[in-house]
């Protein structure tokens, strides 16, 4: 699969690459289980490279179809017809040969999922912007100065 | 053509220039000041939008030569392990710094007679402890006073607060016996002259939607404005013109729209920083001045210093909340400040905790360092890194060399076509063993902490903000470029501000020390009127 396989619309992939995606986007950071913290599929990650990170787009279709040689080549199937166990696997391998462009796409995950509101939910976090609400910090403890006061002045005489 | 003459005119808006402007009001002078950029608005800063984390890593970036603006100038530093990083526009880089305000000590000053190294700074603490206060005024320094490391001083406003990380790490550096305070801070904790306190966004170096960090633009510009100060923005200066007597007449420059023009002055002061200011006067060259303007000594240029960094991370297992808060204002330790004859380097530095990382950045970075991985580990893992660390960093006294120096480039211009900066800067040994220290005591710090994980960082490359000592001050014309009170020693009527004028570095932020310098030069200007030029 090539490049050039890159659909060039709103939805920037086709139907595989996106499935694909899904089932990537699952292994980078699945569901929590007690369902706290969705997974990663459950994001609008294509969306948010649309609106965000466009330049990005050819790199994960680089992935995508990266994967979906290797798939074929390995096991004679599609990736997401494999069990979750041989995805693993095969992905870390391409992880290790293709080390910065997966490291690239783990950023993006990770940008897109840790600003979902459902996740800011998930960390008991409000989901908004810091301003103009602001948070409250602890004050915290000045009396724990009180051995620092007690050693004395310590800057140096000229 | 020329414009009006005007009596003073100072070039760029930041700390510095801010600070000399409001000073020289006072006189009724027509003063002027140019700056390359414009005004940033407080609505247009990352904390106000819901994709503040994404935002922040692409609006306003602190390196020149990535955010790449029209209002920016190339610098050529690839002949240094620390990149430049700065802001050009009113408030200069305070629009962006972290307001870690610490003031010099008096050892500082005289560390050669103290120590035998570098050079005495030509005054003293005492002499600029006025200015220390009335710039302490005038940004509204959140602080505590009693701070056993220094003279007394007596701070407008109340400290920001430490926090639960503050109170861990406090006990950690009690169990050690080491000095440690809350940070004065650059920050307004309540309600201050018309602003709005401190609401504890976080990211102070992306800008403050709040406005309560006291950057130049909304502490020091409103009081210069509202005084008749002339701010032009968007005029980029090439050069200083002199006449047949060796005496300043003004400046070429370009304005927004790339015309260039001519502004007459009778007094020229440059507030550029350390790599602006040489810059520029390296590029006024003529017959009179063919290594550059106000440059006999050799040393315009000459003797950078850029405080070498040192980030070492500490996870603790109960939650910090230390995402929040003003992320580089917590507290500071100056245990280790000073000179001891039993290690083996000279001079000391500062130890300053800063807060935790928001959850991007705690995802981005724990996977980086293989902390937090891929699959069904990936959300314990995040629990277990998020509001948890506490950061802390080593600001070393960087002692002056004459082969640390900023020159004009050869090959890199601006949009003006006005050369770029270049940097050769090495970290000496002096330095490197300091930082070797700095890195024990950093883990030793945390582990009595009772962090559960540490993590060096390292010296950090996109750490130089401070840009000091290209022009420094001193008595002997041939060995400084400017006199005890900012004079240029070749231009009677040309002045430097800003941290070019810096000795020696001493080891913390400088900027409380620069506007204060800044404000003594001026005041020196104002009581000099009569014979400035003699």
């Amino acid at each position: 699969m090539t490049d050039d396989k890159i659909i060039q619309t709103d939805h920037p992939l086709s139907e595989d690459q996106k499935s694909v995606l899904d089932a990537l986007l699952n292994l980078i950071i699945p569901s929590s289980g007690d369902g706290r913290m969705p997974g990663a599929a459950e994001m609008d990650f294509l969306g948010y490279l649309v609106g965000d990170e466009s330049g990005f787009l050819p790199k994960l279709v680089q992935v995508l179809n990266a994967i979906v040689d290797a798939a074929d080549s390995s096991h004679g199937k599609s990736f997401t017809e494999i069990n979750e166990s041989d995805q693993l696997d095969l992905v870390n391998s391409l992880r290790s040969s293709k080390g910065e462009l997966f490291n690239r796409l783990t950023n993006q995950v990770m940008a897109c999922y840790y600003q979902d509101d459902r996740v800011m939910r998930g960390l008991g976090l409000e989901p908004r912007p810091p301003f103009p609400k602001g948070n409250q910090v602890d004050e915290g403890d000045l009396s724990l100065l009180e051995p620092v006061r007690q050693r004395g002045e310590i800057w140096r005489k000229v | 053509m020329a414009d009006e003459i005007v009596d003073v005119l100072i070039i760029g808006a930041g700390a510095s220039g801010a600070a000399a402007a409001w000073s020289l009001a006072d006189t009724g002078m027509h003063i002027m000041c140019m700056e390359q950029g414009g005004w940033t608005r407080q609505s247009e800063y990352a904390t106000n939008f819901r994709n503040w984390e994404v935002r922040r890593g692409k609006q306003l970036q602190s390196s020149p030569n990535i955010r790449g603006l029209k209002t920016d100038y190339p610098i050529n530093d690839k002949e240094s392990p620390i990149s430049i990083v700065n802001f050009n526009g009113v408030g200069g880089s305070t629009v962006l710094f972290s307001a870690h305000f610490p003031r010099f000590h008096p050892s500082d000053f005289r560390v050669k007679t103290l120590d035998g190294v570098a050079d005495d700074w030509p005054i003293d603490y005492f002499q600029l402890e006025p200015y220390y206060q009335e710039n302490d005024r005038i940004i509204g320094v959140s602080g505590l006073d009693g701070d056993p490391a220094y003279p007394d001083k007596k701070l407008p406003l109340p400290p920001i607060p430490i926090s639960k990380m503050g109170n861990v790490i406090g006990r950690g550096f009690n169990k050690l016996g080491w000095h440690w305070w809350p940070s004065d801070a650059a920050i307004i904790s309540q309600a201050y002259e018309g602003r709005e306190g401190c609401i504890n966004l976080g990211p102070c170096n992306s800008g403050c939607s709040q406005g309560a960090k006291s950057s130049a633009d909304v502490s020091y510009w409103p009081l210069a404005l509202r005084k008749g100060v002339e701010l032009k923005t968007n005029c980029r200066v090439r050069e200083i013109t002199i006449n047949d007597q060796g005496m300043a007449t003004g400046v070429i420059y370009y304005d927004d729209e790339g015309n260039e023009r001519e502004q007459k002055a009778e007094v020229v002061i440059v507030a550029c920083n350390g790599v602006g200011t040489p810059r520029l006067l390296l590029n006024s060259r003529s017959s009179q001045f063919p290594d550059g303007l106000a440059n006999r000594s050799g040393l315009v240029g000459k003797n950078l210093m850029l405080h070498p960094w040192n980030v070492m991370d500490g996870f603790f297992d109960e939650g910090l909340e230390s995402h929040l808060g003003p992320q580089g204002s917590c507290v500071l330790s100056q245990q280790f400040y000073e000179t001891d004859p039993t290690r083996d380097f000279d001079r000391g530095y500062g130890i300053q905790v800063t807060r935790g990382s928001p959850p991007i950045a705690t995802a981005i970075n724990g996977y980086a360092r293989g902390d937090i991985p891929w699959g069904r580990g990936h959300h314990e893992a995040f629990r277990k890194h998020f509001g948890t660390n506490i950061s802390v960093s080593i600001c070393i006294e960087d002692l002056p060399e004459l082969h640390n120096s900023v020159t004009l480039d050869s090959d890199l211009t601006d949009g003006n076509g006005i050369p770029a900066p270049r940097i050769n800067y090495r970290i000496s040994e002096n330095s490197q063993k300091m930082l070797a220290h700095a890195r024990i005591k950093s883990r030793e710090l945390l582990e009595a902490a009772g962090a559960w994980k540490i993590h060096d960082h390292g010296q950090i490359q996109y750490a130089g903000w401070h840009l000091l000592g290209t022009a420094r001050m001193g008595t002997d014309p041939n060995n400084s470029v400017v006199n005890e009170w900012g004079r240029s020693h070749d231009v009677k009527n040309l002045f430097i501000v800003d941290g070019s004028l810096f000795v020696t570095s001493a080891a913390g932020n400088p900027t409380t020390t620069i506007q204060a310098l800044a404000l003594y030069v001026a005041d020196a200007i104002k009581k000099n009127l009569t014979n400035l030029f003699d």
